[in-house]
């Protein structure tokens, strides 16, 4: 080490800050290429940089759920625990992948980039504060049958939970130049829907209405936690397992990875959809999307239907654009004044027997809320009277008895119900069952949903208007600060008094689960 | 940060709307999280204080007199709750010194790497530590903590340097 050497590791340190002159670049790496000492030191600080940014970008990955334990204890201050320790880290995204390699110092100093991958790079944009997303679909027109290109626009801000959805769904048969723009905006208290359009018999013209709803916080918690990035391609990151990377393409000067794969939906033999996906496997953002349809049942002709062309992130939203005032030239069907808060689950008032949310543990179990009654004046509080945990589950008049993975190879794994808790609010009750596996489930990423296994005791499903068949907004629970934001805040929710049943912990939960299983298989 | 937003919610929240103060939350939580970890050095200590802070916030928001300067109040807020924590955890080491209590950690954490970052002076760890919370802008950083642009370049430069001396020390005990 001679006495330039110093000097030089403060420009090495500044280099990876990015903080280095470019009148000192040439001095660093002349002195580099002929010093090995200051060579190890460099690559060393980059690593240790990569290390750093991979430590806190861990650490940031849990800010959501920190956050929603904050606003939790805020609102309701008996679950401000002082010094609970929570582990949010654990399972924590590969956000880490993000090892900011990308920087100056870094790519000469000859430490490879860390790329992202679809996955992390999905996860990535879905924890973007902001995202606007630009694009078009394809639709037929009704009378020609011509194929047009209709735009959509959405904007989501995470950070304040606010979103606004424009899209257009066709063009008024009155007029085949006036667009039918449907609209849905949510302020963060208020969301404000196009519900549907009807045509005047007389004049011939059309009229789309609108509808208020309110969410409550705990509701807009949830909408925000289990909302997708890119919710007019996929309703879920696991629907892109299986993705492969088909090629490299330039968009505008970025270089990008393009991934590709298929999306089967339920119940079809077919592939539907495919999707193309370009990223950035240096930043991890995603820059386009295309998706395409198939046609026919059984046909492998693929459709260009839908093109996202351009997706920002963390930029500012124009003023106006979450506004929930009613626009002009619609019909209202209420006003925010009588717009109504729907409980969980329930999301037209008049179904009887649903499924309210639902959550996977670690183990592969699933806790499932719903309720059942299809003689809403009677009073249910005989038939919870008296129930234990890990006992059969209530006599409703119809019950979700079971739950199946589904699409998945072995066909016959089953999620068998039992009792956990239950809850009442405003006269309604609330089965909360806890649903344990017979045998190990595959990984939540491999299956797609949940399919609903109801009995109805001497009713006909059709007096509870509707079934339930697949499980609603599903939540992946793998720690305890996670179970007391969302099982916790989701039984609370439900109850007259804002508070769940007090045995109803992780701990506790994670044990009834496993003395259940074993008891299933002795 | 949206200073006239702020100041409106700041309004709501005196005359007790607790919705105006979860927006505040939901704007000011991660830099205040940042800082916190920042000056303890810990994600669990952080995310205790954090919340700490923000229910002390909400308590005490009537003394906030300039309703359009919540961040740097909050800040302050946070810096002061810390440097409490941080006294308090100094008494408890040099009462427990021989009682070997073990520092509850993060599991899959990088322990060395944490351990060194715990070990980091005070003034050089939250620089450091807002250097990867912040954009890597040091220009935020500086406006945060109040000191010059290049202080605080100056600082993030030591921070590498010393960080980089205490993971090659290996496996001493800590602090
Ligand atoms: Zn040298």
């Amino acid at each position: 080490m001679n006495a330039d050497c110093r000097r030089i590791r403060d420009h090495i340190s500044d280099a990876i800050s990015d903080a280095l002159p470019e009148a000192d670049e040439r001095a660093l790496r002349e002195h580099l290429d002929g010093c090995a000492d200051c060579r190890r030191y460099a690559q060393s600080l980059a690593r240790e940089h990569a290390s750093l940014a991979d430590h806190f970008a861990r650490i940031d990955a849990g800010m959501a759920a920190r956050r929603s334990q904050v606003l939790a204890a805020i609102e309701q201050p008996r679950l401000a625990v002082p010094s609970l320790r929570r582990r949010i880290l654990r399972k924590v995204a590969v956000a880490a992948a993000i090892l900011v390699a990308a920087g100056l110092g870094l790519r000469w100093i000859g430490l490879g980039t860390a790329a992202y991958g679809l996955t992390e790079a999905l996860e990535h944009s879905q924890n973007a504060d902001v995202i606007h997303i630009k694009g078009w679909h394809l639709r037929e027109s009704v009378d020609s049958g011509e194929l047009k290109r209709l735009p959509f626009e959405h904007w989501i801000d995470r950070r304040n939970g606010r979103y606004r959805d424009d899209y257009t769904i066709g063009y008024a048969d009155s007029d085949p130049n006036r667009p039918l723009c449907m609209l849905e905006v949510f302020d963060g208290e208020y969301c404000m829907d196009t519900r549907g359009y009807s045509t005047d018999p007389a004049t011939g013209r059309t009229t789309l209405s609108i509808e208020y709803a309110k969410l409550s916080p705990f509701q807009r918690r949830l909408k925000m936690h289990t909302m997708g990035a890119f919710p007019a391609f996929m309703k879920h990151l696991r629907e892109v397992k299986g993705f492969t990377r088909t090629g490299r393409e330039q968009i505008e000067g970025t270089a990008t990875d393009v991934w590709e794969g298929e999306i089967v939906a339920p119940d079809e033999t077919v592939p539907y959809t495919k999707l193309r996906i370009w990223l950035s496997p240096s930043t991890g953002r995603i820059l386009r999307i295309r998706r395409w349809l198939n046609e026919k049942e059984d046909s492998v002709e693929w459709m260009l239907r839908q093109e996202a062309h351009t997706i920002e992130y963390d930029v500012l939203p124009p003023p106006d654009c979450f506004r929930t005032d009613p626009p002009d030239g619609y019909e209202l069907v209420n006003t925010k004044a009588t717009a109504v808060t729907r409980e969980l689950g329930d999301y037209d008032g008049r179904s009887r027997f649903y499924t309210c949310v639902g959550f996977t543990l670690n183990d592969g179990s699933v806790i499932l809320g719903w309720h059942a009654n299809h003689l809403p004046q009677e009073s249910q509080a005989d038939v919870f009277a008296n129930l234990r945990p890990a006992e059969s589950l209530p006599q409703l008049p119809a019950r979700v008895v079971a739950l199946k993975p589904w699409p998945i190879e072995e066909e016959d794994t089953i999620l068998a119900g039992y009792h956990l808790a239950w809850t009442a609010k405003r006269g309604k009750f609330y089965e909360w069952g806890l649903y344990v596996p017979d045998r190990k489930v595959p990984e939540r990423n491999t299956f797609k949903y949940y399919k609903v296994i109801s009995e109805y005791s001497g009713v006909e499903p059709r007096s509870f208007g509707g079934r339930p068949n697949l499980v609603a907004e599903e939540v992946t629970i793998t720690s305890d600060v996670e179970f007391k934001t969302w099982v916790i805040g989701a039984m609370a929710e439900l109850s007259d008094n804002s508070v769940a049943p007090a045995h109803v912990t992780y701990e506790n939960v994670m044990t009834l689960a496993r003395q259940i299983h074993s008891s299933l298989n002795p | 940060m949206n200073d006239a937003a702020d100041d409106n919610a700041v309004q709501a929240c005196r005359q007790g709307d607790k919705a105006a103060y979860a927006t505040l939350v939901e704007r000011h939580y991660r830099r205040v999280f940042a800082l916190c970890l920042g000056m303890m050095g810990s994600a669990h200590d952080a995310e205790d204080l954090t919340q700490e802070v923000m229910l002390k916030g909400f308590t005490n928001i009537r003394k906030l007199s300039d309703a359009g300067r919540f961040e740097p109040w909050i800040l302050k807020v946070a810096r002061n709750l810390c440097l409490d924590a941080l006294r308090r955890r100094k008494r408890l080491k040099a009462r427990a010194a021989e009682q070997a209590v073990e520092q509850v950690r993060e599991p899959h954490a990088d322990h060395d790497l944490e351990r060194a970052i715990r070990r980091l002076p005070l003034e050089l760890r939250v620089p450091l530590t807002m250097y990867y919370f912040e954009q890597k802008d040091a220009e935020t950083i500086s406006t945060i903590l109040n000191i010059s642009h290049s202080l605080v370049c100056q600082r993030i430069r030591a921070a590498r340097n010393e960080l980089h001396a205490l993971l090659m020390e290996g496996d001493h005990d800590e602090r």
